[in-house]
């Protein structure tokens, strides 16, 4: 007996199906299997996920003093004008 | 970069104590990193005329050193935290090195993982050990 047929008797004699039900459904099976055995992937079946642009996260090493010391030269004239006020500071 | 930041909207301006994905400039050029790390928001502040925001951070390490570090700086390792918060590793926030960061897209930005440049809020307890490592540093007085 081969996969399909042996896929629509555990279907009938388990589940209590008719014949067409358990044929279609020992139809998907085999299906699978045959995308299984030919190495295709399962991943068209499903639905594309939202694309996500985000960056990777890498926090192994740990962010040093000289680092901070030119992060705030690369932006301190961003904080020399304007009129920035508090919002939030811990106390 | 000079002035010209992509900045976010000031009303996006995410909460004290809430830990963001931070993108750290590239060392020697400047240029917006490549890569994000988690940090801990130590205060906020704005410039209503421009419509700028600004947070100072602290950077989040898998360094833990927890026995040099462990009373000075907040550590999350708890699991469940961890996963609640989309953190891959457990960290440790250097509250010992602060910067104060624009709003910009060029400082911050989501992991690949997920859509939020916000990880989320410190909890009750978190909380509670950050003050009292604040208060270990001196930085505040009263528990």
């Amino acid at each position: 007996m081969k996969g399909r047929e042996v896929a629509a008797v555990v279907v009938t004699n388990n589940y209590g199906l008719g014949p067409t039900v358990a044929n279609h459904v020992a139809d998907v099976v085999a299906r699978l299997a045959r995308a299984a055995n030919e190495g295709l992937s399962m991943n068209p079946l499903r639905k594309p996920s939202a694309r996500n642009d985000g960056l990777v996260v890498s926090y192994d090493d740990e962010v040093t003093e000289d680092q901070v010391r030119k992060i705030d030269d690369l932006v301190r004239e961003e904080f020399e004008c304007g009129e920035w006020v508090t919002v939030e500071a811990e106390s | 970069m000079g002035l010209h930041y992509d900045y976010f909207h000031t009303n996006t301006l995410p909460r004290l104590h809430h830990i963001v994905w931070c993108r750290l400039p590239e060392d020697s050029s400047g240029e917006p990193g490549s890569t994000v790390r988690p940090s801990l928001i130590r205060a906020s502040k704005k410039d209503p005329t421009t419509g700028r925001g600004a947070l100072l951070v602290s950077y989040g390490t898998t360094n833990l050193d927890f026995t040099a570090r462990g009373s000075l700086d907040l550590i999350i390792q708890n699991a469940e935290r961890l996963a609640r918060l989309d953190l891959p590793m457990a960290v440790r926030f250097d509250l010992g090195l602060t910067n104060w960061l624009p709003w910009a897209s060029e400082f911050f930005a989501p992991p690949t993982h997920s859509p939020h440049m916000v990880a989320g809020p410190l909890s009750e307890a978190e909380r509670g050990r950050l003050h009292a490592c604040l208060h270990n540093r001196g930085i505040i007085l009263a528990l």
